[in-house]
């Protein structure tokens, strides 16, 4: 199974590790409050507002290196278009797992 | 090369700053969240490009597109690759990136700034915005006669008649220094003497009592003196 990991933000970082803090930081706060305004917009079936965080999440997705679940939250965020919630479960284990692994990191 | 970042997420920003102080002669002036607010900054900065997100709530990067007079070139960035094809209708698009955002690929898009903005970038030069106001159109013998203010190095009063003096050629005018001074820019035209008016941006030198034009010195008279030097950018 696929795993969140730190290649992207190692490499952009170098030996930087105040821009690496900083930048997982942000991450932190802003996947937090994203998947919190992604859940309620999908609780309240409000799908425009619901699509406009799954975009948002999916660039997190993507900076976390999980390429798979990049996809599947492409694929979620064109399903909203259409009132569709079939991938819902799915994209939301991989917010759990994001969340998770940036809790682990220290800062 | 001067640019703004702009997009709605805070870690996107932080990720394209971080790209752009990987490029020396990038200089990243402001970083805002909407795009109304890197509107109102382009009303009082230089900036030759935009790093600019397309999915931003209420005022999208192609609105901003469409709403820009200025002649910024523009890097769009988003999630998606859908937008390609349609990114390129918009004449300020350079290039397109897809997040996230390989260093490499960056560093492409930035190369592409640079080879469009050749030497001319807003941000090193000052470009004069276009005035209708810098040609002046005079009567000779029943022609109206262009004369390009810009090549104006400085006009003589001759009892009757005035002598233009232009870096190509002397036109003679049946007018008055009086009548010709209230044509001419005031940042660019002084009258330093009773028979002199001169383009100051054409000066080479200034002494006591006299100003160095071309080959032709131009006497400044004692009262004129301290508006000149009032008028040139003086160390």
């Amino acid at each position: 199974m696929e795993k969140p990991n730190l290649e992207y933000l190692d490499a952009l970082a170098g030996t930087d590790q105040a821009f690496r803090d900083r930048i997982i930081d942000i991450l932190k706060s802003e996947l937090h409050t994203e998947r919190s305004a992604y859940q309620k917009a999908l609780a309240d079936e409000n799908w425009n507002v619901a699509r406009g965080f799954a975009h948002k999440l999916k660039h997190k997705i993507g900076i976390l290196g999980m390429q798979a679940g990049h996809r599947l939250a492409a694929r979620h965020e064109e399903a909203l278009r259409q009132e569709d919630v079939s991938l819902s479960a799915d994209f939301e284990a991989i917010l759990e797992q994001l969340e998770t692994f940036l809790q682990t990191l220290r800062v | 090369m001067t640019c703004i970042l702009v997009d709605d997420q805070a870690s996107a920003r932080a990720i394209i700053r971080r790209l752009c102080d990987s490029e020396a002669d990038l200089e990243v002036i402001g970083e805002f969240e909407n795009a109304i607010e890197a509107l109102r900054c382009l009303n009082k900065e230089t900036v030759d490009v935009a790093f600019l997100d397309i999915h931003m709530p209420g005022f999208t990067g192609f609105d901003f597109m469409e709403t820009i007079r200025h002649p910024l070139k523009v890097v769009l960035i988003t999630s998606d690759d859908q937008f390609a094809l349609e990114s390129y209708g918009y004449a300020p698009v350079v290039d397109y990136l897809v997040k996230p955002i390989s260093p490499e690929r960056f560093a492409k898009a930035v190369e592409k700034i640079r080879q469009q903005l050749g030497p001319f970038r807003k941000s090193d030069v000052s470009i004069p915005e276009p005035r209708s106001e810098q040609d002046l159109f005079v009567n000779i013998d029943r022609r109206l006669v262009k004369i390009s203010l810009n090549h104006i190095l400085f006009i003589e009063a001759k009892g009757d008649y005035i002598l233009v003096k232009t870096d190509q050629k002397d036109i003679r005018v049946h007018t008055t220094l009086k009548s010709i001074l209230e044509k001419l820019p005031e940042d660019q035209f002084l009258k330093i003497h009773r028979s002199f008016i001169i383009n100051i941006h054409s000066i080479v030198d200034i002494e006591d009592n006299s100003v160095l034009i071309g080959k032709n010195v131009i006497p400044i008279s004692r009262a004129n003196r301290p508006e000149l030097l009032k008028r040139i950018n003086l160390l």
